[in-house]
């Protein structure tokens, strides 16, 4: 079962990621953007993490809005607003819940992906954070179908993340500062896929390899 | 007053630009920015809340325009309506223009006071006059031939054209060139190809020499209002390059119709016999000729207003707005069929753009996001979507996308009537025939309504070359359009309904409750016109024959029963080919060949006894048609089209071919078979005429046998070999649109390539010749049926050639008739001969126009 605690520890999980892949997610995005995704989302995820440890939000959704609202702030890139709209919109989805069963956090997910894609207005191809999380979302949803716990939902998740983010390699970039690249951007994995991808799995990193769940 | 917020990555670049717009707008501004992230904000980056408190910081009821960067400055913008109370957000404008530019013009327009409609659409036109002025001055200097010809009929001008032209105008607006008749100043000058430069002239004198201010580019908006135009200013215009004379004509235009603005105390010419009885409203456009005398109806959008509530259930709201969506296609597939059948397949194809309007996904996308995600009411989203993207086309500098916008806001009105529950109609009815008054002449009302009950129209907006104007004309129904001006309390739309008016639609002229006096001299001229017409009319029934005895046949080019129709009137001896693809188009499954027959039949009958070349189907991949599976082509024009297609789908040739064929028992239909480029295609067509023969006489179906058969020559290849199709076919004709383009190898569409489209090239005359001859030798017959056969310099050229007949837009058959009766074969001979040896279109139009001239 996923509380607010779990949440909060999702969050300080990505923000230690984020710090410790700086470079690599900067240097990602050095061959085909502007060399900030890393300083960007480390800049953010250390000011959200500040600002759990500061306000204690009360429950799951004020904290994934402090979050949403703090990376909106901090942020300065594209991937502000577009992880804000994710964790804006995975507040709402998790409105009124003190627990988050496997549906709930399909849900949650969904909405979160649901609000990148209206934002950013990229589509599945585009070679943006959407390859790595519509498979993922996707996946998970049917998983829950399927019955599966939330354990075996969140890794077969990761999982498709995982190829989603692979697969942004031989694309051509259609939204963002690497659409500019045209043909050149082919080759070069997405820092945005790959963020999005640390995302998903860090979620299951800390919820299901570690003892707290 | 409507604020201004600036949205960038950086904090110092937003400062800047708002110390620059204050040097432009000498009023305080509610101007704000977000810009920049982190510390005092001094990182580069955008924050959606700090976006939101700057337009708090800046919000009136007025209004907010937010003008952007790039990249995250937009996403953040998005993401700050979110984080919005419902009454600021619905107020606040995205203006997608560049940033400098754009805030500039916005400024401008804010401080003069503009709609914020206005402002939006005068920011987004900012980047205009940066793209003229910086364009190539020629860049059809890259190679020899093509700038040549890409020249068209002014190449006499010679140096001429390298001096600058000069024009004094006087501006008479009331304020002066303010900034929306400085925008149309600016969208007037950069239309042309000609480097336009202004100067004010020291007031009161008439020497060119005193210039007060300037001169300054006539295609920058912000250029033109650092002379501060004011009313009586006369204005030092030159012009240089290609359009340099038409640019002064156009700008002349322009200030003799006050910019564009209606100027109450100006008084319009007023002609001595017949005083209109409200002089000071008659700054009227004439739109569409013809005098209608009758009384007044209204054609009112009794329109409530568009909600600014909130919805629970988006996808219902979705669903409500699918809904509105289907019942408006419904209706423009009734308007389209109307007329397609009244007014012909290439009018009617207005309104397919109407409906990939309603499919386009760009526009659904951005609706249901609204929708979706911020819980708009579907009325509003859509109107606001609709309005947006209409203002971004207005603003493009080319007057074909200029017109889209008119269209796209046509089209959309009737989505948002059918969402407030208005019933959206395919026909408009009247009670009695009426004069009716509407608020902007748009191609759905023109399609609404019926010529026969409709005596004229009275538009309040609108312009002569828009989509409506030009419907309103092909349907020969009289219009004008009556700007509704301040202060006016007689304009047309405040007229009970039944008041009887009169307006001359050639003049612009009109009179309102005209006393029995002058309603007997309106009457007496409506007749007069009538009679001048029906005289044209007259002659233009005689045959063509050239003064030295030799007779020109001139048929018409149809595409519908009304063109046929048409072209009885005007004194076509044949339909010299009739477009069959109008049976086809805008439909979900290929016509029967009962339903074909019946058509052909009625084309027949108005017809008479004058023969009707049937062109069998003549489509390809350009062009959509469902039920027919067409691939999608690289190059449509050289793929699978036309008798290549019919060939290849024997069932739809079987069907065209035994409907053709029955039909011909009570006319006299013939058969054409386009785009025939190898003997093959002609033997083949002709077996399946044969097996449809066969097939109807097996079944006992009447049908006439044997029927004359033709050819089009459409492909350098038929042109060539014409000798050895002769044996096959009774009559050649030339199909100079198509020939053209596929002997110059450029496609007719093509915007950029319009230089490469005057059928008077030589290589194109040398094929007619060559065509000529080859008939001749079989005595065979040849026409000309391409746009050149309407073409007034180009009919002599085309008799000199030995072309036998000519069929053309039926509208043009008067005029050609009268060129022909004064030509003699002596002379148009030796203009052939004197143009075949040229070598570019330029010198044969130059050769041809010059002998035009001397007739």
């Amino acid at each position: 079962m996923i509380g607010n605690e779990q949440i909060r520890t999702w969050i300080k999980a990505l923000q230690q990621i984020y710090h410790d892949q700086k470079d690599y997610l900067t240097l990602l995005d050095s061959a085909i953007g502007d060399a900030d995704h890393g300083i960007n989302l480390d800049r953010g995820f250390t000011a959200a993490a500040a600002e759990l440890d500061n306000n204690s939000p009360p429950d799951i959704s004020a904290t994934l809005k402090t979050v949403a609202m703090t990376l909106i702030r901090t942020v300065g890139g594209a991937s502000g607003p577009l992880y804000g709209t994710f964790f804006l919109r995975a507040s709402t989805a998790c409105a009124g819940k003190s627990e988050l069963q496997a549906s709930d956090l399909a849900t949650m997910f969904a909405a979160g992906v649901e609000g990148i894609i209206q934002r950013g207005k990229a589509q599945l191809g585009d070679k943006t954070m959407v390859d790595t999380l519509t498979p993922a979302v996707q996946t998970m949803q049917q998983a829950l179908q399927d019955q599966i716990d939330i354990c075996q939902m969140l890794e077969q998740g990761v999982a498709a993340a995982e190829k989603g983010m692979l697969a942004t390699v031989p694309l051509q970039a259609r939204k963002g500062r690497a659409s500019y690249l045209g043909e050149r951007s082919i080759g070069h994995q997405d820092p945005g896929a790959t963020s999005a991808y640390l995302l998903v799995k860090i979620a299951k990193d800390v919820w299901v390899d570690s003892p707290v769940v | 007053m409507i604020g201004l917020v600036i949205v960038s990555h950086s904090k110092p670049l937003a400062d800047a630009l708002i110390d620059l717009v204050r040097q432009f707008s000498a009023n305080a501004l509610p101007i704000a920015r977000a810009a920049g992230v982190g510390l005092e904000r001094r990182e580069f980056g955008t924050d959606a809340v700090d976006i939101a408190d700057a337009i708090q910081s800046v919000y009136s009821a007025d209004g907010i325009v937010v003008l952007m960067d790039l990249g995250s400055a937009i996403l953040s913008a998005d993401m700050a309506l979110e984080l919005l109370p419902d009454e600021v957000r619905s107020t606040i404008h995205f203006c997608a223009a560049p940033l400098v530019e754009g805030t500039i013009a916005a400024a401008v327009q804010i401080a003069a006071g503009s709609d914020i409609e206005t402002v939006c659409q005068e920011a987004l036109r900012a980047l205009c006059p940066k793209i003229e002025q910086l364009k190539p001055s020629d860049s059809t200097d890259l190679s020899d031939e093509p700038a040549e010809t890409s020249k068209k009929p002014s190449h006499d001008q010679g140096l001429e054209t390298e001096l600058p032209q000069e024009a004094i105008i006087t501006i008479r607006n009331v304020h002066g060139l303010h900034a929306r008749p400085a925008a149309r100043f600016v969208q007037t000058a950069a239309a042309f190809d000609a480097d336009v430069q202004v100067a004010k002239l020291v007031s009161g004198s008439d020497s060119r020499q005193s210039i007060a201010k300037g001169p300054v580019s006539g295609i920058s908006l912000t250029s033109l209002a650092t002379l501060g135009v004011l009313r009586g200013d006369r204005l030092l215009i030159r012009a240089k390059g290609q359009d340099a004379k038409r640019v002064l004509e156009a700008l002349n235009r322009l200030a003799e119709e006050h910019v564009g603005e209606a100027s109450p105390d100006i008084l319009s010419p007023v002609s001595s016999d017949l005083s209109p009885s409200v002089t000071p409203e008659n700054a009227t456009i004439p739109i569409s000729e013809g005098i209608a005398i009758g009384p007044v109806a209204h054609y009112r959008l009794l329109r409530s207003p568009v909600p600014d509530d909130l919805i629970d259930d988006p996808e219902a709201e979705w669903q409500r707005l699918q809904q509105a969506i289907a019942a408006t296609q419904q209706a423009i597939q009734q308007r389209r069929q109307r007329l397609n059948t009244t007014l012909g397949q290439e009018q009617a194809a207005m309104f397919d753009a109407y409906l990939l309007t309603l499919e386009d996904r760009a526009i659904l996308d951005q609706v249901r996001e609204q929708i979706v995600q911020q819980h708009v009411n579907a009325t509003k989203a859509w109107h606001e979507t609709i309005t947006a993207i209409a203002n971004a086309y207005a603003a493009l500098p080319d007057t074909y996308q200029q017109q889209r916008a008119a269209d796209i806001l046509d089209v959309g009105s009737d989505v948002v009537a059918s969402l407030l529950g208005e019933t959206v109609s395919g026909i408009l009815t009247l009670p009695e025939p009426a004069i009716l008054i509407v608020p902007e002449l748009t191609p759905t009302l023109v399609a609404q309504v019926d010529p026969g009950q409709v005596l004229g129209i009275v538009a309040v907006t609108g312009g002569p070359t828009s989509h409506g104007a030009i419907l309103a004309r092909n349907a020969g129904i009289p219009a004008i359009v009556a700007p509704a001006l301040e202060g006016n309390t007689r304009s047309f739309m405040n007229l009970s309904a039944g008041t009887l008016v009169a307006f001359d639609g050639s003049t612009g002229e009109f009179w309102i409750e005209p006393s029995s006096q002058l309603l007997n001299d309106v009457r007496k001229r409506r007749n007069d016109w009538l009679a001048a017409q029906s005289q044209a009319l007259e002659v233009s029934h005689q045959p063509a024959i050239t003064r030295d005895g030799r007779r020109v046949k001139i048929a018409a080019n149809a595409g519908s029963v009304f063109d046929a129709k048409i072209a009885v009137q005007r004194g076509a001896e044949a339909i010299g080919v009739l477009r069959t693809e109008f049976l086809y188009l805008t439909r979900q499954t290929s016509p029967s060949e009962e339903e074909q027959m019946e058509i052909l039949s009625h084309i027949g009958e108005n017809m008479g006894n004058a023969p009707v070349y049937v062109r069998t189907l003549d489509v390809g991949g350009d062009k959509a048609i469902p039920y027919l599976s067409l691939p999608t082509e690289a190059n449509p024009f050289l793929g699978l089209r036309s008798i290549r297609l019919s060939l290849r789908q024997p069932d739809l040739f079987q069907t065209q071919l035994r409907a053709i064929l029955r039909a011909g028992t009570a006319h006299d239909m013939r058969i054409m078979f386009p785009m025939i480029s190898t003997l093959d295609e002609i033997i083949q067509a002709r077996q399946c005429l044969e097996q449809a023969h066969q097939s109807l006489e097996d079944e006992q179906i009447p049908h006439r046998w044997p029927i004359p058969m033709a050819m089009m020559i459409e492909t350098p290849s038929a042109a060539l070999l014409a000798a050895s199709f002769a044996p096959y076919v009774e009559y050649f004709s030339i199909g100079t649109n198509d020939l053209t383009q596929y002997t110059l190898a450029a496609e007719r569409g093509n915007p950029e390539l319009t230089g490469y489209a005057d059928a008077l090239h030589p290589s194109v005359l040398q094929l007619i010749r060559h065509v000529v001859e080859a008939a001749g030798q079989h005595g065979k017959q040849v026409g000309v049926c391409g746009e050149i056969a309407g073409d007034p310099a180009a009919v002599p050229v085309l008799v000199g050639l030995g072309v036998n007949e000519l069929s053309l837009s039926p509208g043009g058959i008067p005029r050609v008739k009268t060129i022909i009766r004064q030509l003699d074969m002596l002379s148009a001979l030796a203009l052939a001969e004197k143009i075949l040896p040229t070598a570019r279109a330029s010198e044969a139009r130059a050769i041809a126009q010059e002998y035009l001239d001397s007739l």
